[in-house]
């Protein structure tokens, strides 16, 4: 079906399509499960939970959460330019999602980099074990977005709309699970 | 439509500001407050930034039940 007939109102066809749609849902209930595990243990052992949350840079993980909002904000525009038939500007808007998406990787590797200088590495305690897993699955998510994102501009001019919308309903996604993993990992404790 | 996506971004920033805060400074209230801005954040992006509002009520009602069930979760555990 054409973008143009495409009506995204149809159970089918939601804004990205009903593969990828399909797909969050599994990937945000697989994290939610993780986190609300966690939640579990750190309820088990309170003291061990807050004082390993007390190790992590809040500040960084902020900071982190504010790039990857801006990288969606980016993505949200450049789809909308390019629903505009407006391919310059929003390959523009496109290239300043990606900047952002590996501005988040930098200061993610800032914060890894800190954690196994100080011994904080994934044995360490349960705590660390589920930081360690949940936030490399999502840095991995991460990676393949950007690599999704660099193939849609490199090919912007031909790309069909609706796999521009599901390249950045995808990435989308890498923020969603981020919103739910940084307020548990970073705040909860 | 470019400024509605810009209302939601200064809106994210600072729901993302009040978490930061919340966590520091709401003593008993401060999970409770925390995660109410993430699942309000969770429904802005899904809604205006993947077009969730365009989609058919299964997909919104999909994605509200899921936002509401894991804060639900979240803070009755």
């Amino acid at each position: 079906m054409k973008e143009e007939t495409i009506d995204h109102k149809n159970i089918f066809y939601p804004p990205g399509g009903i593969l990828l749609w399909i797909i969050i849902f599994l990937e945000v209930i697989t994290f939610g499960i993780a986190l609300i595990a966690m939640i579990y243990y750190g309820n088990q052992e309170p003291t061990l939970f807050h004082d390993s949350k007390l190790q992590l840079n809040i500040t960084l993980g902020t900071i982190n959460t504010l790039v990857l909002i801006s990288s969606g904000y980016f993505m949200a525009v450049s789809l909308a330019k390019f629903k505009n038939n407006e391919i310059t500007a929003s390959a523009g808007y496109l290239k300043w999602t990606m900047i952002f998406g590996v501005l988040f990787l930098i200061f993610k590797s800032i914060e890894y980099s800190h954690k196994i200088e100080t011994g904080l590495t994934m044995g360490h305690n349960t705590f660390f074990t589920f930081y360690w897993m949940l936030t490399l699955f999502h840095v991995i998510h991460v990676i393949v977005g950007l690599v999704i994102l660099l193939l849609a501009h490199k090919n912007i001019s031909q790309t069909k709309v609706e796999d521009f919308e599901a390249s950045a309903t995808f990435w989308h996604m890498c923020d969603l699970i981020w919103l739910l993993v940084f307020p548990v990992i970073y705040l909860f404790f | 439509m470019i400024k509605k996506l810009t209302l939601i971004f200064v809106l994210l920033i600072l729901l993302t500001a009040a978490s930061a805060l919340s966590s520091n400074y709401a003593g008993d209230y401060a999970r409770l407050l925390v995660m109410l801005f993430s699942g309000i954040k969770f429904l802005l992006i899904a809604f205006f930034f993947m077009d969730v509002k365009k989609a058919h009520v299964f997909w919104k009602m999909a994605v509200i039940l899921f936002a509401t069930a894991f804060l639900v979760t979240t803070l009755v555990m």
